[in-house]
């Protein structure tokens, strides 16, 4: 769903100026850290909606100490508001997750999906971004899980279409 | 800068080498490194999980405790607490679910990752059993406690170890003197203590193989005692490096430890 409307806005907004931005996290919704692009889908004025997707590992190696990642996914489409340099961000989202377990005496791969919120401070500076977020996961479980995170972001050039 | 550098790097390898510690126990002098449900607390794969115990074994480990429960319809269970409630996506006590509805139990306490609930019998099938030791830490938490649940309990027990021949490769751990007296002394049974001087006094009332207590609640003289009355010590609770350096110059004979990696490691 959150592919979709990153798809259309993405078509809808191509001839228009677009903020587009390669994000690293510590802490934040991959857990302990992640890479992440963020692409402006709307501006106007002071507000925005933005959509974030990246992709993150508790784990490199498997409980057979193979190389064998956890991968986390997590997308979230973000309402923003403030002025040029600060920012409040608000925005929901799930992310898939991908590891190995045992079933049968065999390894395989199991998926799971979350959901999330995430509420961010963001500081634009230069070619340079800072948010520091609160993070909650609502697991499959019905427990919420509160969570932190800080990232470190570089502004690419607006669109290549401008 | 880079002379801090080297001195740091050199530090650092030389914490993670063999060191050498002069033991003196009653395991042949040799301490033996268990898993505390697998890698330990704080790990990714939760405790006593089949993922934490398969990555606890791929080290050099002579083996691995986990927490035993039973099942309405008397399957061995591996789990830690009374409840399920905390940990899982279900709520109240193993003993009151049949095998095929714990099967559909799984842990929650990590984001974005399930891991299920499995019977021992799933560990024995996935491992090459006669290569390591096992430690059965004896949870019961029963609707009614009976001499008849005590003694379903031991006999899925003893089936499991004959089935497997482990008997001599088990060490069994339980809080109640009962139980450990309905499984008879050719089982390797180990009273878990709360005190040292009560517990003492109990293996050596009963002739049980020895005492399982925390680190923090024995000291070493008090393992020194216990082996010259022919008990051993199993000690738990080493959740740092600190914690089983400190359990090692103890001379225990087993140390459960949440410090998988590390462990293995520094002791052969």
């Amino acid at each position: 769903m959150l592919y979709f409307v990153f798809m259309i806005s993405s078509h809808v907004f191509a001839q228009e100026k677009l903020n587009r931005s390669i994000q690293l996290d510590l802490g934040g919704l991959g857990g302990y850290a992640g890479v992440f692009y963020e692409q402006n889908l709307i501006q106007k004025q002071h507000i925005g909606f933005n959509f974030r997707s990246g992709f993150s590992s508790y784990k490199l190696l498997d409980f057979e100490r193979k190389f064998n990642p956890i991968l986390i996914i997590p997308s979230t489409l973000l309402g923003v508001i403030g002025s040029k340099k600060y920012k409040f961000e608000y925005g929901f989202g799930t992310s898939l997750s991908f590891f190995p377990v045992i079933e049968n005496n065999k390894k395989i791969r199991e998926h799971q999906f979350s959901v999330h919120q995430i509420l961010s401070f963001r500081i634009d500076e230069n070619r340079f971004l800072y948010k520091f977020s609160f993070i909650v996961h609502h697991e499959e479980t019905k427990k919420i899980r509160p969570w932190f995170g800080f990232t470190v972001g570089y502004r690419l050039k607006n669109n290549i279409n401008e | 800068m880079s002379k801090f550098i080297s001195l740091y790097l050199i530090v650092f390898l030389l914490s993670c080498q063999k060191k050498e510690f002069e033991i003196n126990n009653l395991s042949n002098n040799k301490i033996e490194k268990f898993g505390h449900g697998g890698m330990g607390i704080g790990n990714t794969y939760p405790l006593n999980s089949l993922e934490s115990m398969k990555a606890c074994l791929s080290y050099d480990m002579d083996g691995t405790e986990f927490d035993v429960q039973m099942t309405k319809d008397s399957v061995l269970v591996v789990f830690h607490d009374e409840t399920l409630d905390s940990k899982t996506n279900f709520k109240g006590k193993i003993n009151s679910y049949t095998w095929d509805e714990i099967s559909q139990v799984y842990y929650s306490i990590t984001p974005h990752l399930k891991y299920k609930l499995i019977r021992v019998l799933d560990l024995f099938e996935t491992i090459d059993v006669s290569k390591y030791k096992f430690s059965f830490d004896v949870k019961m938490y029963p609707e009614t406690y009976s001499l008849a649940y005590l003694n379903c309990f031991v006999n899925q027990i003893k089936l499991m170890a004959n089935s497997y021949d482990l008997i001599d490769k088990i060490y069994i751990e339980s809080q109640d003197s009962v139980f450990l007296n309905l499984m008879d002394s050719s089982y390797n049974r180990f009273f878990y203590a709360q005190n040292f001087e009560v517990g003492l006094e109990i293996c050596k009332k009963f002739k049980y193989t020895g005492i399982t207590i925390s680190n923090d609640k024995i000291t070493k003289k008090q393992v020194l005692i216990a082996h010259q009355e022919g008990l051993k010590v199993i000690t738990w609770n080493t959740h740092s490096r600190k914690k089983n350096l400190e359990a090692i110059e103890k001379n225990v004979d087993v140390i459960e430890t949440d410090k998988v990696k590390y462990l293995s490691k520094i002791i052969d």
